[in-house]
């Protein structure tokens, strides 16, 4: 009896965790599927399989300029893709390294008003971004600098730092300090010790602040839509002004290239990692005996 | 907040420098060829810019927005840069009022007598020395001719209900109440209790045959499952690519209609570029240029000559003018807007 139970309970969870995979991917999917749809006005009604979207994306030639029906914005919505790049590609380089260096500064040296500091960090991350946004806008606006790409950055700045200073810090939090001082014992310089003790160990933390800052940045609208300027309308802030006229299909197939393009990261995320891994105890072993 | 000098000092000093580093290389030093316009997304033929920008030899940027408040909300805030915007009549009304805007004496201009002096709606600006009025639409009925035999009035929509079939009325206060208005005789922007308890009324009594308040109605209509929508006249890009299944009419009651108008900003850095473009848009053939394309009615009359026939000839985009009598514009309520707003709950709420 109790083996029946056992057999039903088991099939219940494995039925749960398919119905959930099918509610976190199923969206996903209908985005991919949708992406070959031919019919230009109205995306969710299905009429015959194209690749004129992507052949559009790539400035290809298709028949779409014979729909009278059809409103062509493509080099619009690709301008509006390479500034959403632009703007996550810098600010995920100048937040991964500034929130880094601050949360190296917090975890290693004492100093005053040490925990007030940890709180202003926290502080952006809590803030609502349209109380965030309105009051970059007016910041910006009163010290004269331009909206465009550049507040985007800075703005986006501002609070992914938090996020990278955060992550970086429970990596370090959960560091062994001993390694650093075997390190200094053993005659290594503060730079040698960073570079070849520390900055390792807290690798994977720095890489998961800087995907996360990436995608944030990425996604951003609230924020974003109030410090874009001129020429400057990000991914998020196109499509949302699109709601009047209605989404279009080619949204669907850049998604779909986005989505290809996070998967090989992640994917070569996950290789490097394992090979880290396999590597790792020969390493460990190797370097204090180098030094 | 984020610029505190309290933060570790290497942080806001390294981003200081890189960000403005950064800054003074992206941004684009503002020369006298260049025009930047604010605009609702996808609601200019980008054949239009390129016409413009080939003639002139300026550099025109495009950014976008989804609704006049979001519009109004980023330049009272101080955003700057851009030399044109889009507002709807009522908006214009109130960026006026807000001195946001910048006298352009467009309707000084050799071809301004293209333009039908009916779409000067602006209460501000009747003369149209501010803003030029661009393209206009109708908000009425879309229908599925299998469900439904040709409809023409509000009261053929509530019949086909009684009927047993699906409808749908837009998920909008203003939009939703003014059907209720335009029925009962009232203006769509009146302001009087007895005028809202009718409308409020109206829509309850009639709620148990409404299927449901939502934009997201032409798929259902297009498949049949609502028999008739209340819908923009963009619901005619569908009429038009299956003519045999669907339809769109203007209520013989009446409906409301929606315009905007190109205005120029009090801070626009290229004001002459600016009134070129406005001065370039009166053209008849850039007009038809931009309506061909995005299937809008245009207070351009010449322009109008110029359309294929479909849309020159279409009593739903470019009605006769004593259909025209019958549409009303929405206009700025003031604090009248809460009336609105407490009717609109007990419609919603009703049981």
């Amino acid at each position: 009896m109790s083996k029946l139970f056992g057999l039903l309970r088991q099939r219940f969870l494995t039925a749960y965790s398919l119905l959930f995979f099918v509610f976190l991917y199923a969206p996903i999917l209908l985005i991919v599927g949708y992406s070959f749809n031919s019919n230009p006005i109205n995306m969710m009604v299905w009429k015959t399989f194209t690749l004129d979207w992507y052949r559009s994306i790539f400035g290809l030639s298709t028949q779409l300029g014979e729909n009278a029906l059809y409103v062509e914005s493509t080099d619009q919505l690709l301008a509006a893709v390479r500034t959403s790049l632009v703007v996550a590609l810098t600010t995920t380089l100048f937040s991964t390294v500034v929130g880094t260096l601050t949360a190296l500064a917090v975890a290693r040296y004492r100093f005053r008003l040490q925990s007030f500091y940890r709180f202003l960090l926290f502080m952006p991350m809590v803030m609502p971004d349209i109380v965030l946004g309105i009051a970059l806008l007016i910041f910006f606006v009163s010290v004269g600098m331009p909206l465009g790409t550049g507040s985007i950055i800075l703005g986006h700045c501002t609070f992914l730092i938090s996020y990278v200073f955060i992550i970086v810090s429970a990596r370090l939090a959960g560091m062994d300090t001993r390694l650093e001082e075997a390190s200094a014992d053993l005659g290594a310089g503060v730079w040698t010790t960073f570079r070849r003790i520390t900055l390792p160990l807290i690798a994977p933390g720095i890489a998961g602040g800087a995907m996360l800052a990436f995608i944030i940045s990425m996604d951003d609208l609230v924020i974003t839509y109030f410090i874009s300027g001129v020429d400057a309308t990000t991914l998020p802030v196109f499509i949302y002004s699109m709601i009047r006229r209605g989404i279009k299909p080619e949204i669907n197939a850049i998604a779909t290239l986005l989505l290809l393009a996070s998967f090989v990261i992640a994917a070569v995320g996950l290789y490097l990692r394992n090979k880290q891994h396999s590597a790792t105890p020969a390493t460990t072993e190797k370097d204090p005996n180098d030094e | 907040m984020h610029f505190t000098p309290f933060r570790v000092s290497l942080a806001p000093g390294i981003m200081g420098t890189l960000g403005l580093g950064f800054l003074v290389a992206s941004s684009p030093a503002l020369a006298a060829g260049e025009l930047h316009l604010y605009n609702w997304g996808d609601y200019i033929n980008p054949e239009v810019l390129e016409r413009f920008s080939d003639e002139y030899d300026v550099d025109v940027s495009l950014d976008t927005y989804g609704s006049n408040e979001e519009m109004l909300a980023k330049l009272q805030a101080g955003a700057t840069g851009y030399d044109l915007v889009f507002p709807s009549v009522h908006m214009q009304d109130i960026m006026y009022q807000l001195d946001l805007l910048e006298p352009t004496y467009i309707n000084q201009s050799e071809h301004f007598a293209n333009i039908d002096p009916d779409f000067l709606r602006a209460k501000t600006d009747s003369e149209g020395e501010y803003c030029l009025p661009y393209a206009w639409g109708t908000v009425g009925i879309l229908y599925n001719k299998n469900r439904v035999d040709e409809m023409t009035s509000w009261e053929d929509f509530f019949n086909a209900a009684r009927d047993g079939k699906q409808v749908a009325i837009l998920d909008d206060m203003r939009e939703a109440l003014g059907v209720a208005l335009i029925v009962n005789g009232d203006s769509v922007n009146a302001t009087d209790r007895e005028a809202l308890e009718r409308a409020g009324n109206y829509l309850i009594e009639r709620k148990p045959l409404i299927s449901a308040f939502t934009y997201d109605s032409v798929p259902m209509v297009q498949s049949g499952d609502l028999a008739a929508a209340h819908y923009f006249v963009g619901g005619m890009m569908y009429v038009n690519e299956d003519p045999e299944n669907l339809g769109y009419v203007i209520p013989e009651e009446g409906a409301t209609l929606y315009q905007e108008n190109i205005c120029m900003l009090k801070t626009a850095p290229n004001k002459e570029n600016a009134k070129q473009f406005m001065e370039f848009f009166l053209r008849p053939e850039i007009a038809a240029l931009n309506t061909r394309q995005q299937m809008n009615g245009t207070p351009n009359v010449e322009a109008r000559e110029l359309l294929p026939d479909a849309l020159k000839n279409s009593p739903e985009i470019n009605p006769p003018s004593e259909v025209m009598d019958r549409l009303q514009i929405f206009e700025d309520l003031g604090r009248s807007l809460q009336l609105y707003d407490r009717t609109w709950t007990k419609v919603r709420t009703a049981e």
